[in-house]
């Protein structure tokens, strides 16, 4: 091949790589990177002293505040539940803090999704590379690479994960200028993406967390909601199974928190009342597990979802979708929580 | 496996710089690195299922080998000048007989392996997860037998050969059904990997992934949608759209797994066999079945539609037909039994579900029934002086296909039989207009914007390039016509509205044709 046209050709497909690397560099700028809320996350837990109570799960978790719980139960809890966030990163999360806090408790919030999967590799990947954000650069992109090949998983890798391995982006989040716009100006000022816990319990959607933000935002809008609940109804949660490997990890959990004295509660959150009577069948073979699994592994499991008290103070208008619940109802939520915690101390 | 997955693009460029370097060294075996490509990639993805491959890639080279024989001693048979005529015709018959027999068995062994795998184990009521490419290959492996026995090619000596041709690894996911005498030479040749051809082959691949990961994928949610729950209740219109975006999510799934696996398939120097030539610009079914799926038509018009329409039973049928009712009747009646036939068993092909053997039915009534009643469209149009080059028609045409296309989609996408009619019947009696309009926007308003834009952008780019294919003109030659900067603009358009369609979807979702 003539010289020329080589290198021609070689300058091309390097100049071609390299403008995509670019726009994929000012995709990451302009749209929600998939790791926001474990960074806030993380940015709250780097300056918490002396935890004594953890909690872990998804979204879902997000119903235990910790300042409502403390201060019912002299406790010094935190919640480092993130979107998405399978068995195996909570293992994770618990035997790391575990090593830098006096843990007495474990919580661990959860819905019957959560059994059927085991990870989540962008939610996986977003928590760990947001808990090595201090890391030096070198450190940080050595595990990166690390943490990206460890992950080819045939039966596991889906088509968001493929791109999110590489690319953090992720549109969905921040499909219009409005979203664009808020989602500079919290890259700009990081601590108002904070929860805000400290608030009474107003509903404040300026400071939900930020990927339920715009989902939340529309609960009061009915139809949205049951469109939602049909969408859910029809589609998910129909065959609930039992994931071996998500089993490995909520054992791997257990055993850890006997092994060291912790205790471990199972948490299953409410869901909206008309949503759980489309998977009845199910519904009744996964609480049995997990009240089988509590029993057998020594630990606790409450399901918030049947719990008298907790039905009796969280209406339907409480829920952001079939299974989310706004800050006022998670507000009330923790209180029950902290009752059931306080009694696990006796 | 993924067609996206790490594996998947390990293997094929493993593969690819070792065929480069053989090719280099000695181009005569490079067919042996396409072989050990094909294994590994069979061996990764269907695991032990990989010995039903070999046991039919063994029943066709050991029937071949012996047909091949049998032949041979035809040939001499006639040189033996020791044996009378009568005796000669005598020996022959019996050596034909053997030949049909060898035939037969490898036929029934071929089929029986289907049979057990795709409909009798689920029958029964035990599950044996179909091997990859079954369907695929049985076909394969029965166009040869045949070919082999009518002498339309002689045996291949080489078993690897053979195997390879089975198990070509980009035709294992949907096919095409490749045909020996098609995809031999250059599947068993030489090749080298030339700048325009890896230019050509990853467009191909972009353009393939846009249709299946842009467009079908995005369409998948919704399709569930309109055809979950209870469609009694669901009005006409509203289902119609639903059949309507099937019908794109199956095309764009269907052949953009195909132009992915044709561009994978180029980079090796294989040609494989086309499998759709824009199938949505037909003016009748019998037409669209010559541009989808064309190679099962193929098959099924040579191996089984022209056995049975030109057997002594139906010759003798059509001696009678046309006696009584003219030549065009018999032959229509005669083609349309066959037909009718035929799309039974097409139907059978993708399942042994009743919905897709009323699917397949729904299409050998409609060939029938449209090849019959040609005297009386030829006279209407003669009536109303309706020429056939008029654009205006021809769109009819086209538009009138396309809808028993998209009706075809409540038997082919709706697996319970009850469901797929409660549809017909709301579609023609039920079709409420302004109600269908309040579920459409129900499901727009339910369903993220964005995706509704991907769909969009993808669909125009998979007309746009349709609408090239038709008049002739290649879209890759159009692209590369485009001054530089702004055809790499277009390039990253296309990939990152592919990356942007990961995103939106967010779970994987398997090809449709795979399950068959």
């Amino acid at each position: 091949m003539n010289k020329r046209i080589l290198i021609v050709r070689t300058v091309g497909i390097i100049v071609f790589i390299a403008i995509f690397f670019a726009i994929m560099a000012y995709m990451n700028y302009v749209f929600v990177s998939s790791n926001e809320v474990s960074k806030s996350t993380w940015g709250r837990y780097s300056k918490e002293t002396s935890l004594d109570t953890l909690f872990v799960g998804s979204s879902v978790g997000w119903l235990a505040m910790p300042q409502v719980i403390d201060e019912i139960n002299g406790t010094k809890s935190f919640n480092i539940s993130t979107p998405s966030q399978h068995f195996k990163t909570s293992d994770f999360a618990v035997r790391f803090v575990a090593k830098q806090h006096p843990l007495k408790r474990v919580v661990l919030i959860m819905n019957f999704g959560s059994i059927a999967e085991y990870e989540d590799y962008v939610s996986d990947k977003a928590f760990k590379d947001a808990m090595l954000a201090n890391e030096t650069s070198y450190v940080r992109t050595k595990r990166d690479i690390i943490n990206k090949l460890s992950h080819y998983d045939s039966d596991f890798i889906s088509t968001t994960d493929s791109v999110n391995i590489w690319f953090d982006w992720v549109m969905s989040f921040t499909s219009n200028r409005n979203q664009i716009n808020e989602n500079l100006y919290y890259k700009k000022n990081p601590d108002k993406l904070e929860r805000n816990y400290d608030k009474d319990y107003v509903i404040d959607f300026s400071n939900m967390p930020y990927d339920r933000k715009d989902y939340a935002a529309k609960g009061a809008d009915k139809s949205t909601l049951l469109n939602d609940i049909k969408a859910c109804k029809e589609l998910n949660l129909k065959n609930i199974s039992i994931n071996d490997k998500a089993l490995k990890y909520l054992d791997s959990m257990a055993g850890f928190c006997r092994n060291n004295d912790i205790s471990f509660v199972m948490i299953l959150s409410p869901y909206r009342s008309d949503y759980s009577d489309s998977f009845k069948e199910e519904y009744e073979m996964a609480d049995h597990f997990l009240n089988k699994f509590a029993t057998e592994r020594g630990g606790l499991y409450f399901n918030l979802d049947r719990d008298p008290k907790v039905r009796s103070v969280l209406s339907d208008d409480m829920f952001t979708d079939h299974e989310h619940i706004n800050d006022t109802g998670n507000a009330l939520v923790s209180e029950i929580i902290a009752e059931k915690l306080s009694e696990v101390a006796k | 496996m993924e067609i996206y997955s790490v594996q998947f693009l390990g293997i094929v460029v493993i593969a690819l710089f070792i065929h480069e370097i053989i090719g280099k060294i000695n181009s005569k075996y490079q067919w042996i690195v396409r072989l050990s490509a094909a294994m590994f990639f069979y061996l990764v993805a269907a695991k032990w299922r990989i010995l039903f491959l070999i046991f039919s890639s063994l029943t066709i080279y050991y029937g071949g080998k012996c047909l091949e024989k049998l032949s041979i001693s035809i040939g001499e048979l006639k040189k033996n000048k020791a044996l009378s005529k009568e005796e000669r015709k005598q020996i022959k018959s019996t050596i034909q007989n053997k030949r049909k027999l060898v035939m037969l068995i490898v036929l029934l062994a071929n089929l029986l392996m289907l049979s057990l795998t795709k409909y009798v184990s689920p029958l029964a009521g035990f599950s044996l997860i179909l091997p990859l490419g079954i369907s695929f290959y049985v076909f394969m492996a029965i166009s040869y037998i045949v070919d082999v026995y009518g002498e339309k090619y002689s045996a291949e000596d080489n078993y690897g050969k053979l195997l390879l041709y089975l198990s070509w690894f980009p035709q294992m996911l949907q096919g095409p059904i490749n045909r020996y005498n098609l995809i031999g030479e250059s599947l068993f040749g030489e090749s080298k990997l030339s700048w325009e051809g890896f230019r050509k082959g990853a467009m191909l691949f972009l353009f393939g992934a846009i249709k299946k990961y842009a467009v079908a994928n995005v369409l998948f949610e919704p399709v569930e949608v309109v055809f979950a729950g209870d469609l009694s209740n669901k009005p006409g219109g509203y289902l119609l759209f639903g059949a309507l975006l099937f019908a794109i999510q199956q095309y764009c799934d269907f052949s953009g797994g195909i132009d992915m696996m044709m561009a994978v398939s180029s980079l090796f120097g294989v040609k494989m066999s086309e499998n759709f030539r824009q199938p949505y610009f037909s003016k009748s079914i019998g037409e669209f079945w010559r541009r989808w799926h064309i190679s099962l038509g193929a098959f099924v018009k040579e191996y089984i539609f022209f056995p049975l329409a030109m057997s002594k039973s139906m010759n003798n049928l059509m001696k009678k037909l046309s006696g009584r009712f003219g030549k065009h009747f018999a032959r229509a009646v005669v083609g349309g039994i066959a037909n009718i036939i035929v799309f039974f068993i097409v139907g059978l092909w993708h399942g042994a579900q009743l919905h897709y053997v009323l699917w397949g039915l729904y299409m050998g009534i409609i060939i029938a029934l449209s090849d019959m009643l040609v005297p009386i469209y030829d006279r209407v149009k003669a009536i109303l002086r309706i020429n056939n080059d008029n654009k205006a028609f021809i769109c009819f045409q086209m538009a009138r296909t396309f809808l028993i296309i998209v009706l075809a989609g409540y038997f082919d996408r709706i697996s319970d039989t009850r469901n797929g009619l409660i549809c017909f019947k709301n579609t023609l009696i039920h079709f409420e207009p302004s109600l269908s309009r309040l579920w459409i926007l129900d499901m727009y308003n339910s369903i993220n914007h964005l995706n509704i834009y991907i769909v969009l952008i993808g669909c125009a780019l998979v007309l746009f390039t349709s609408i090239l294919k038709e008049k002739q003109i290649s879209p890759y030659k159009v692209l590369a016509k485009i001054v530089l900067p702004l055809r790499w603009v277009i390039i990253y358009a296309m990939i990152i509205l592919l990356l942007i369609s990961f995103t939106a979807v967010g779970k994987s979702i398997g090809f449709m044709y795979q399950m068959f």
